[in-house]
């Protein structure tokens, strides 16, 4: 297992002397940054626009582009948060507590450079910790049968549902609908058609990657364009990025660091929870061992520190149920197992077993990103905050032009145009009213293997149901998937509760 | 509109006592929606029901059947969507306006005005360019699409509305069709460049 592990960084190291994988890093790199400054524009917009260009590439740079998409829009994310105060995402908020303070006292400088050495070297020791996770995670699926599969598919859904939505009820709902447009063709056991309705498109099921596109990019995108704004209007002008402070002062965040890396990977490689849970838990952690507690909350470098660290090598962490176990560990994961599937794959417990180029191809775009981030992340901080003031105005209609080429490309069908845009509409409704449009694409994803192990694991136990739940691994997994649920439940109700307080107090309707 | 500062847009954020994190502001929706999204969902719940009836048994016999899933799912959407209206009802009388908190759901930016008409106009737009690729090529539905998008945003610079879109049609063309070597339906312009720009593919 060693010796796998080993074999995969080796790997990883080999793949960067390739030139088409290093110029398809170093565009994620660029690509990813500006998406990660520009408020609204998060992961699922930036992977959305750019899985289409991955169409005619090889699978090593298609993996190793998409992975430093999703690692350098997390970089870029804590830039704005640093400068201007402004989180674009929800991992960033204790960066803007921390950074903006500093930067509010003058020093701008310290606050970006901490959030870039934070960054690369919590990335890079979130790559290790990657490799020893995803590889026995990878072996040990061999030993699992239908019944395990299953219950791991269970549990990736939970986990998903449970985790991130705010309201469990409407998360399953938002599964059940991603469900019910995957049953849409042959049956995976029998074959036999199902709600095709002598449709000639829908014989063969509907593609994946349009589904998922209409749901994830498409929603957001329109959702975006009922609101007519400049991005520097919502986040200011950029601010001062001054001088590089010196490795000598950024060395002394070396401790929470490493923490904050390992909080990071752990917290990020179980699905649905991601960067958020590892940012606020390794903050948390940085503040109760430091020995300036007292300076939280007025421009912490340690803060910053520990927060960044987190949140990026969450990244890595995400990658290991997405490509160990074929469970998106974030909504982003959901969009590059898309873009697998367009390549051949088939996203499921045995991704990484059967085809461990993709393993290969993680780590390299890991690594080429803390490479092209160490030399470049500095001058690239000054020059991406300077996005904000590109026009949203155009830049909104022209990804949603982008993403129709791209899935017109796919397979020159104006149908599959119509499947994006439906499922862009429907996306759209989820999306504001709260049903979570990534449970919706696992679920379009995942589906097929869902059902087929599901029956196939019953005929294996002679339709015992009894018999298919307490095989010792599934029961273990069904309980950790039921008690996420519990879990969720229990927040949906806190919720209702909290909601119900404030109206109660005049400071929200409840309806 | 007038430039506004980090500060003055950072109510996004609800401030909450120094140390903490801020929390994000509670998008508000239109319960009357909320509750036909519901009813949509159970709905599309009967309809799997009743349409999976008609699927036919598969030659490997097995439990749950091709149609088990389907049934199975189909009621848990209705007893979703009947359970997401009745709590909507049973709360209705405690708030007299209709807007709700969206429980999870993206709201828009505060302070700026939103209009769904413009979010489904573009969705139409691109409609109609799916339409109009077969029959007058990539490029000029491309442009088309872009000078509309681009318009209904409210941009009037004639530089932002004519040369952007040109621009964009034309290296998105040379990208894909060029250099990928993905066939676009072909219209004049096309026909023109190709003669003249060899493929890279």
């Amino acid at each position: 297992m060693l010796g796998q592990g080993l074999t995969s960084l080796a790997e990883g190291f080999q793949l960067l002397t390739d030139p088409i994988v290093l110029v398809m890093i170093f565009a994620g790199v660029v690509w990813g940054c500006i998406c990660g400054v520009l408020p609204g524009t998060g992961s699922g917009v930036a992977l959305g626009v750019a899985v289409p260009v991955t169409f005619t590439l090889e699978p090593v740079p298609a993996v190793a582009f998409l992975v430093t998409i999703s690692v350098a829009v997390s970089y870029a994310n804590g830039l704005p948060a640093t400068v201007l105060g402004i989180p674009n995402a929800p991992p960033s908020v204790f960066t803007a507590i921390e950074g903006y303070a500093l930067t509010k006292q003058g020093k701008g400088g310290l606050a970006i450079a901490h959030n870039w050495f934070s960054c690369v070297t919590g990335q890079l020791m979130s790559i290790p910790f990657f490799v020893v996770l995803i590889v026995p995670l990878s072996t040990l699926s061999y030993s699992f049968l239908a019944p395990e599969m299953f219950a791991l598919y269970c549990l990736g859904m939970a986990a998903l549902v449970s985790l991130t939505g705010k309201n469990i009820l409407k998360g399953f709902a938002a599964a059940a609908v991603g469900f019910s447009i995957a049953f849409i063709g042959p049956d995976p056991v029998s074959n036999v058609p199902r709600f095709d309705f002598d449709v000639p498109e829908l014989r063969v099921g509907l593609e994946i990657i349009p589904v998922v596109l209409g749901f994830v990019t498409v929603s957001e995108i329109i959702r975006g364009m009922r609101q007519v704004y400049s991005w520097d209007e919502l986040v200011g002008p950029a601010g001062m990025v001054t001088k590089f402070p010196g490795f000598g002062v950024l060395r002394k965040s070396l401790r929470p660091i490493f923490t904050g890396s390992i909080i990071g990977t752990l917290v990020g490689a179980i699905p649905g929870l991601s960067g958020t849970a590892a940012a606020v838990m390794s903050y948390n952690q940085a503040k109760l061992t430091s020995k300036t507690p007292e300076q939280f909350g007025k421009g912490s470098v340690e803060g910053i520190s520990s927060n960044e660290s987190a949140q990026n090598a969450s990244q890595a962490g995400e990658m290991v149920p997405t490509l160990g176990l074929g469970i998106p560990g974030s909504d982003s994961m959901v969009l590059v197992l898309g873009a697998l599937l367009l390549q051949g794959f088939v996203p499921g417990p045995r991704l990484i077993t059967e085809s461990p180029e993709l393993l290969y191809a993680t780590v390299a775009g890991l690594l080429g990103t803390v490479f092209y981030l160490f030399l470049i992340g500095w001058p690239t901080a000054k020059l991406v905050l300077q996005v904000s003031r590109v026009d949203r105005r155009i830049v909104l209609p022209l990804a949603l032009l982008m993403t129709l080429v791209g899935v017109y490309s796919l397979r020159r069908s104006v149908f599959d145009v119509f499947v994006l845009l439906i499922c862009g509409v429907i996306g759209y409704f989820m999306l504001r009213y709260g049903y979570s449009i990534q449970a919706a694409g696992v679920a379009v994803i995942l589906a097929g293997g869902f059902e087929s192990n599901l029956r196939q694991g019953l005929l294996l136990e002679d339709s015992s149901l009894i018999g298919f739940a307490t095989r010792p691994w599934t029961a273990v997994i069904l309980s950790a998937a039921l008690a996420l649920i519990v879990y969720g439940t229990m927040a949906t109700v806190r919720l209702v509760r909290r909601e119900r307080r404030l109206a109660e107090s005049g400071q929200l309707p409840v309806g | 509109m007038a430039h506004r500062s980090s500060e003055e847009v950072s109510h996004r954020w609800e401030p909450t006592d120094p140390g903490e994190p801020p929390v994000e502001r509670i998008a508000m929706v239109d319960r009357r929606i909320d509750i036909a999204l519901a009813a949509a969902l159970a709905a599309l719940g009967v309809a799997l029901i009743v349409l999976s009836g008609d699927i036919r048994a598969g030659s490997i016999p097995d439990p749950i059947g091709a149609g088990g899933m389907p049934r199975a799912l189909g009621a848990f959407m209705v007893v979703a969507g009947v359970v997401l209206i009745a709590r909507r009802l049973v709360s209705w009388r405690r708030n007299p306006g209709h807007l709700v908190p969206a429980d999870g759901g993206t709201g828009d930016e505060p302070d700026y005005p939103s209009s769904a008409v413009r979010a489904f106009g573009m969705l139409a737009a691109a409609w109609g360019w799916a339409m109009l690729i077969p029959l007058v090529g990539y490029l000029t539905s491309s442009f088309l699409l872009a000078v509309v998008g681009i318009a209904s945003m409210k941009v009037r610079s004639p530089w932002k509305l004519i040369v952007v879109p040109a621009l964009f049609a034309a290296i998105t063309w040379l990208l894909f069709n060029r250099l990928f070597g993905i066939p676009f339906p072909a219209g004049p312009i096309e026909q023109l460049g190709e003669e003249y720009i060899p493929s890279l593919e």
